[in-house]
């Protein structure tokens, strides 16, 4: 799909939300200056200044909340408690606020969202917003196991420990009855688009749509041309919370601008010079990046979430790029990879096995006479971290195989293991939390 | 900007003072209060809830210690007023100190326990019992259940 028709249909998406049949007049809330992160102080401050709400409303509004304040401290303390401290209740206003915002948010329009304010009691639309939060908790649940399910391998320990250990202690941790607002977790893998400004469990929806984007578009590209790439970013890019989509795709469109296939990520010197002349003028550079994405989109079948994601992100490629040309190294924005005979972990990037080959493999493992002859006939076979973590789930590895094998494994694999399972605690499944103590044991031990 | 406002510490000391006096004429035991020790009592209620950071809603526990100091043998009627001012002070005290989750109920029960029993009305001996050997048995990792006051 083109990108400025992917940009145009955005617009008008938007645009429909809105009471489309009531002329401009009936519109005086301008949604656009709403805050998304703070809706409901936003919104009412807005109402109030066009009319839509008096004083006398707002007056009703405060006069609804101890109530409501008191059913959620009742339900934090139980019924035995008649006093808190200010903080904690400080913190159930913030999130009730937070929750009404997702109520009101939920209106075709902000003028019917203040009408609501207006004419509904406080607490229907707090239950109303209370449902809507527990919804996106469900999203949110699902949105990752997508994710997981067919992640990009990197030996980037935030990539996968953010969006595996990192989302299910926000599980864990996220209380909306009483702190809807939070964030109990610091999401350390920063997107291009950047950590969305929103609270609570909407950070967290916007945040993984953000990185299902740029997983998506990572997806299309050999693991191993991604890996030479971000080496010449940082040798230790595996141990630093970097952006991943920022470098690939500014090389793919690179590429494609070059009339090279993008798949390879390996732009010369002497591509990127001519990169740079051809953006002397610099009012050249977004309708360059709009029609190279075009072509990337078509030559890579893009799909939809990716080109999107890249759509959005074309003013910050575009001012990556800007950066990079003022200072006189466009190379900064097109990174040339690093050398061919890089090291990486043989362990993660290998091919994985046909069925067949898998099944034949895990008889083999079940008939073995101990952990050493499984370690072993592991390590000669299996090549791909996908394939190591099913086997080690299917077999119900016991603990002994796991230590056999971790002495076998060689150090470069041990290292890259070890990068990959940084919240190897929080990780979902179980051959996961199981391999992960394995590699914390010292060699030497079982 | 528009936010809601938060209320803290509790309402005017005169409605306060109106209210304790009305639950305290209808116990059935016990002496009842005058307007001043009411007024006494509803002063330390404010102090307190906002020397410890509190806000407070529903029945407060001002009202909630009046029941359960109603009939303790060490209240008479010229020291109530003082006394139940000093109750409530200590009340919220020791209230900061405990999880959010353990019931008003339950400390006043061991407050009117020990100020019956081992302490014999002497507010002293209370701030011992609630201020020190609490807090150190809380931080020593004991459950506030576990603690004995003899």
């Amino acid at each position: 799909m083109d990108v400025n028709r992917e940009m145009h249909e955005n617009q008008r998406r938007t645009e429909e939300g809105l009471s489309a049949n009531l002329p401009a007049a009936f519109h005086p809330i301008d949604p656009a200056r709403l805050r998304a992160g703070d809706y409901f102080a936003s919104l009412t401050e807005d109402a109030l200044a066009c009319g839509l709400l008096t004083e006398g409303d707002l007056f009703c509004l405060q006069a609804q909340l101890p109530e409501l304040l008191r059913r959620m401290a009742v339900q934090y303390v139980g019924e035995g408690s008649a006093s808190l401290p200010v903080e904690v209740a400080g913190e159930m206003l913030r999130s009730l606020q937070m929750v009404l915002g997702a109520a009101l948010k939920g209106f075709s329009s902000p003028e019917d969202a203040a009408a609501a304010l207006k004419a509904r009691p406080l607490g229907e639309l707090y239950d109303e917003g209370l449902g809507r939060v527990r919804q996106k908790l469900r999203t949110v649940r699902v949105l990752q196991r997508r994710i997981l399910t067919r992640l990009f391998q990197t030996t980037n320990v935030f990539w996968r420990s953010t969006i595996e250990g990192g989302v299910n202690g926000f599980f864990r941790l996220y209380r909306p009855e009483f702190a809807a607002h939070e964030l109990p977790i610091t999401a350390d893998y920063p997107p291009l688009l950047g950590r969305p400004a929103l609270q609570g469990v909407e950070f967290m929806e916007r945040y993984l749509e953000e990185i299902d984007g740029e997983n998506a578009f990572l997806r299309a590209f050999p693991h191993r041309a991604v890996h030479r790439l971000l080496l010449s970013l940082s040798r230790e890019y595996a141990s630093a919370p970097v952006n991943l989509f920022e470098p690939v795709c500014l090389s793919a469109m690179g590429l494609t601008l070059c009339g090279r296939s993008p798949l390879t990520l390996d732009l010369t010197s002497g591509e990127v010079e001519r990169l740079a002349q051809g953006f002397e003028n610099r009012a050249m550079i977004r309708p360059a990046l709009e029609k190279a994405l075009t072509r990337l989109a078509e030559q890579l079948e893009l799909p939809g979430r990716a080109l999107r994601y890249a759509a959005q992100c074309l003013p910050r490629l575009e001012e990556s790029i800007r950066a990079a040309l003022s200072l006189g190294k466009p190379e900064r924005a097109f990174l040339l990879p690093a050398a061919e005979n890089a090291a990486e972990p043989e362990l993660l990037y290998g091919e994985a096995m046909d069925n067949r080959a898998y099944e034949q493999l895990l008889e083999r493992l079940l008939q073995a006479d101990s952990a050493e002859q499984q370690a072993a006939l592991i390590v000669e076979n299996v090549h791909s971290l996908a394939d190591l973590l099913d086997l080690l789930t299917d077999l119900d590895a016991e603990d002994e195989t796991l230590a056999a094998l971790v002495k076998r494994l060689p150090e470069s694999a041990l290292a890259g293991l070890r990068a990959h399972y940084a919240d190897g605690l929080l990780a979902e499944r179980e051959a996961d939390r199981r391999l992960f103590r394995a590699l914390e044991m010292p060699k030497g031990n079982g | 900007m528009m936010k809601l406002e938060l209320i803290t510490g509790n309402s005017e000391s005169e409605e306060e003072a109106a209210r304790l006096l009305a639950v305290s004429r209808q116990k059935r035991e016990g002496l009842t209060l005058t307007a001043e020790q009411a007024r006494t009592v509803a002063l330390a209620h404010g102090d307190a809830l906002r020397r410890t950071g509190r806000i407070e809603w529903g029945p407060s526990a001002a009202e909630g210690l009046l029941n359960a100091f109603a009939g303790s043998p060490w209240l008479t009627r010229e020291n109530q007023g003082q006394q139940l001012a000093d109750l409530l002070a200590l009340f919220y005290d020791c209230r900061a100190e405990l999880p959010d989750s353990l019931p008003d109920g339950w400390l006043l029960e061991r407050m009117r326990q020990a100020y019956d029993g081992p302490c014999q009305g002497c507010m002293e001996l209370m701030g011992d019992c609630f201020l020190l050997r609490l807090p150190r048995h809380l931080r020593q990792g004991g459950r506030p259940e576990e603690l004995s006051w003899m």
